[in-house]
């Protein structure tokens, strides 16, 4: 392969630390759904499914890598609208579950299109900040930026989708903050957030509104999300130091958790895992978000840095809501935890992440 | 890409102090969040585990009591009463102690050991949560658990509120009864605040104003000591009772009617032709709702559901009968209006009227001679009916006159299982047997026989109508919900259906002819007289079945007083003699009590 020189120039720290993380991932899929293959006779196996995904997603993989992110700047565009399009779409004739319209079906296939959406934004804001850096006195160095982020993130919330829309301000906010902008733009930018707030309250729905409601007050829905919440707290907690084993969650297997395989993996982790388990996905976490910094720092142009930048911090929020939300950090928003949560969309995703992240650093020192 | 001095500026020295900046917040975050776990699963472990070990947190439901049923004066019908359910979590029992529990309890309930022991197995179907062992104990059995409580861990009591039908089966095919959701209706209803025991209205205003009468459950997390009981509530949501239904049903009325009637079979209805307030509403035979409450045996629930006698069904709204001579005002209507009859014309009767191969008879084999319109109503004189079938009415007018006055079509009433009955015409006969129409079918349906089917509360109308000079009200049985607080949350308006348009000479011959089949010597319904009240009506005897099983059945419908309406009513007895030796003294009797003050008096 006349390419094949460029597997010489992987960053292989954070290819380790994908692997290790889609590991775990399969390892907790398969115990939070350990009852419910049995009782179907491995008729559900969410952990030979999420393998299958796994599979498909490093397809997708190789094919970014061998293309290279500097080509895809160009279809940053074609992509940024398409997603538009299929979130419309998702809002006109998607399915429904838990009282939200995220799916799209494609054959036997639900694709997510919310989920793909926060990397085509990273991609339009960074090809639209590289070729205005340095306007930095303009208004319009955020505006612009600013318009591409609130329509899909709109979009998202009708779905209605709180975790997944909560995602895109921080990646607006930290690609605009590492372009240069000015404090005044910053400070800005942060008003018309805070001033947009009862605005964005409007557009939520009113089991939304609860949600955000329980967090503050769990006594609102003691036999709803204040005791998902709590059930999962009881079982990060009783995890203690080392965890009861794998399989060996009374609140895993006895069917406490609720969306275990999906959403709550990680209280799955806690329990089983013990605060030691904690502690090493964390760090896996840490070191994948740092790498994703270090690669934004060291990335031969702009644009390239505003991609690193923006998948950095969307890795991180995904960290900050899904764990914060296992432990009464954040309110219950149903964001998966990526590369560990069960799902198709979210694991391609995590993995296109990675992918472009891979193609910055590799680029930095090969160019084919 | 845009270069320029500026933005080589920035790239090579305050953008590696930006990356810093993040950096330090990345670890800061990771920092925090690994804090947080720290206090959780180490500070905090222990107590967690404990809540863990048993799972020491359940939820459990409140369940909102279900709103009361009133009667237009406030009388309650139907509310709650509390009990006591005994419920069993199989993971609080040490498995040594299953058979021991099974034991005391068998002896305290009353129940075999057996179906104990299998409650407890089915328990295990979902981890710590409650299973039913016997619903609505005695004050008694309750003291006996407490007192032996440290002998059964795992066993509590709960104190539920359940559905009283305060006066058994009083009102019972208006009010209906609730009963347990079944798996289907659980499994299209649970979005929608029901939970697993949950009960839902199944028949009657139960089953029509559930949505108002449901309320709003609320909900407990519990953290319960290893024996099971509650120790310490860690949340709760108050649950928000349903709103009261209040009908606008007569309580002593209605009572009234039912000690009249309780010995027959048949219906009666009684409506307040000003407004189409129906006032009692009676079925018979009847049953005691409170008794999908209680625990009933299945034998006896086997009993209701499959009995001879089909007690469920409301007569008044689901029976179709046919009306006989109580239709015989409408065909006079016709015969008036569109047939050019006048008050002047006489038809014959010698007790039967021949017609090709076929002979009608009148119910007086004697004949009645010579008779005009108002005669042949006040002694129902078939033959002069017979005539009007013949010679001037086609079965197009008394279609459209049937259907002017609300039959062939539902009244709307709020109660489920209402039925259309069978308003019939060419067209309807045709496609029902394949056949067209024939003259005899006409000759029949002018004593309103035949295919014609009418339900109680049709007839109830139409004589509501007749009685306040031509306005159809659709019936009107609730009249407001009313929250708990005491506010009102939806008045239910009084409805026209449809002004009758016919003339005022037609309205009084009619009239008239109502009062003389009460007040004169020879009408047929004298038996429905009230001392000192003027009342109208016509009786009406149907045949049904074959010449060797002959089965009658008796109407009487009419309104009092005659120069003021003020209460139209309908009696049907199944399996009786006529409709003036029956019905019409239970229609009197009914008339005196409402009319002389008689809803003060309270005979219950």
């Amino acid at each position: 392969m006349f390419k094949g020189r460029i597997f010489k120039y992987l960053n292989y720290p954070l290819l380790f630390v994908t692997f290790a993380l889609v590991g775990i991932g399969i390892i907790f899929i398969s115990s939070a759904s350990y009852q419910i293959t049995l009782e179907t006779n491995a008729q559900i196996n969410y952990a030979s499914k999420q393998i299958v995904w796994v599979v498909v997603a490093f397809i997708a993989f190789l094919t970014i890598i061998l293309y290279g992110y500097d080509r895809i700047v160009n279809l940053s565009y074609p992509i940024y609208f398409m997603n538009i399009a299929l979130l419309i779409l998702v809002l006109a004739l998607g399915s429904e579950r838990y009282g939200a319209q995220r799916w799209l079906q494609f054959g036997g296939f639900l694709l997510q299109p919310s989920e793909f959406a926060k990397i085509s934004i990273i991609l339009v804001l960074a090809r639209h900040i590289s070729l205005n850096v340095g306007s930095y006195r303009s208004f319009m160095f955020i505006l612009r930026p600013m318009v591409l982020t609130f329509i899909p993130m709109i979009l998202i919330l009708r779905q209605p989708d709180l975790g997944t829309s909560l995602v895109f301000i921080p990646i607006l906010f930290s690609m605009i903050f590492v372009a240069g902008a000015m404090l005044k733009q910053l400070i800005t930018l942060m008003s018309v957030g805070v001033l947009a707030m009862p605005i964005f309250w409007f557009l939520l729905k009113d089991y939304q509104k609860n949600r955000i409601r329980v967090f503050w007050d769990p006594n609102l829905d003691p036999t709803g999300l204040g005791y998902q919440a709590i059930q999962s707290k009881i079982a990060i907690g009783s995890g203690g130091l080392l965890g009861k084993g794998w399989l060996h969650g009374t609140q895993n297997q006895l069917n406490f958790l609720p969306k275990r395989h999906t959403d709550f993996i990680f209280s799955v982790i806690g329990e089983e895992w013990g605060f030691f388990g904690v502690m090493c996905v964390l760090i896996l976490f840490l070191v994948l978000v740092l790498a994703g910094i270090y690669v934004a720092s060291k990335s031969k142009d702009v644009y390239g840095k505003l991609v690193a930048t923006g998948i950095s911090i969307m890795l991180l929020c995904h960290v900050v809501i899904n764990i914060g939300m296992t432990i009464g950090l954040m309110p219950i928003t149903g964001l998966p935890l990526l590369f560990l949560s069960y799902g198709g969309s979210s694991m391609l995703t995590a993995i296109i992440s990675i992918a472009l992240l891979q193609s910055i650093w590799i680029k930095r020192r090969y160019d084919y | 890409m845009v270069r320029n001095k500026r933005v080589e500026e920035y790239f090579s020295g305050q953008f590696e102090g930006r990356i810093k900046f993040i950096v330090f917040l990345i670890i800061c975050v990771f920092g925090f969040l690994l804090y947080n776990f720290w206090r959780v699963q180490l500070l905090n472990g222990e107590w967690y585990s404990e809540l863990a070990r048993n799972n020491r947190v359940r939820k459990v439901v409140i369940p909102a009591p279900r709103g009361s049923v009133y009667d237009a004066k406030g009388i309650i019908l139907a509310d709650n009463r509390p009990s006591y359910d005994v419920e069993v979590v199989v993971e609080d029992i040490p498995s040594d102690k299953k058979e021991d529990i099974a034991n005391r309890l068998s002896k305290i309930l009353d129940m075999p050991e057996t179906a104990i022991l299998q409650t407890i197995k089915l328990s295990r179907r979902v981890p710590y949560v409650q299973e039913k062992v016997k619903r609505d104990v005695t004050m008694e059995q309750v003291t006996q658990i407490e007192e032996i409580r440290d002998y059964l861990p795992g066993i509590t009591i709960r104190p539920v509120p359940v559905r009283d039908y305060r006066f058994g089966n009083h009102a019972a095919h208006i009010l209906g009864y609730i009963g347990k959701l079944t798996a289907r209706e659980y499994e299209l209803l649970k979005g929608d605040g029901y939970y697993i025991q949950d009960s839902i209205g199944k028949m009657g205003i139960e089953r029509t104003m559930e949505e108002f009468l449901k309320g709003e459950h609320g909900g407990m997390q519990v953290q319960v000591d290893s024996k099971g009981y509650t120790d310490e509530i860690l949340g709760i949501r108050e649950p928000n009772p349903g709103n009261n239904v209040y009908l606008t049903i007569d309580h002593y009325l209605q009572n009234h009617i039912e000690g009249l009637m309780k010995d027959n079979d048949g219906a009666a209805v009684v409506i307040n032709p000003k407004n189409g307030d129906v006032l009692a509403m009676a079925s018979f035979p009847d049953f005691d709702p409170n008794i999908f409450i209680r625990q009933t045996s299945k034998e006896d629930l086997k009993h209701i559901f499959s009995g001879e006698k089909n007690v469920l069904m409301n007569k008044a709204i689901r029976g179709g009968y046919p009306p006989g001579s109580t239709f015989k005002m409408l065909i006079a209507i016709a015969a008036l209006e569109d047939g050019g009859l006048t008050v002047g014309d006489k038809y014959f009767c010698n007790g039967s009227f021949d017609f090709g191969q076929f002979i009608f008879h009148c119910w007086f084999r004697g004949g009645h001679g010579s008779v005009n319109i108002s005669e042949a109503l006040r002694y129902s004189c078939n033959v002069f009916f017979y005539n009007l079938g013949h010679k001037i009415l086609g079965v197009h007018d008394i279609h459209e006159w049937s259907h002017n006055f609300g039959f062939g079509e539902k009244t709307g009433l709020l109660l489920d299982g209402e039925i259309a009955g069978i308003n019939p015409s060419n067209e309807w006969k045709k496609q029902r047997f394949g056949e067209p129409w024939y003259p005899g079918d006409t000759i029949n349906l002018c004593i309103g026989q035949g295919y014609m089917l009418v339900t109680p509360l049709q007839l109830a109308m139409y004589v509501a109508a007749l009685a306040n000079g031509g306005t159809l009200y659709r019936p009107r049985l609730v009249d407001k919900i009313v929250s708990n607080s005491g506010r009102i949350l939806k008045t239910f308006p009084i409805e026209k259906h449809r002004q009758i348009d016919m003339s005022e000479d037609t309205w009084r011959i009619i009239y008239h002819a109502m009062e003389e089949v009460v007040q004169h010597r020879y009408g047929t319904g004298m038996k429905a007289r009230v001392e000192g009240i003027p009342v109208a009506g016509k009786t009406g005897t149907i045949q049904l079945g074959t010449p060797e099983n002959r089965r009658h059945h008796a109407w009487f419908v009419g309104f009092a007083p005659s120069d003021d309406p003020q209460i139209a009513v309908v009696v049907l007895m199944e399996d009786a003699r006529s409709g003036g030796t029956d019905a019409a003294p239970i229609a009197s009797k009914i008339i005196e009590f409402y009319l002389s003050n008689g809803q003060t008096e309270d005979s219950l």
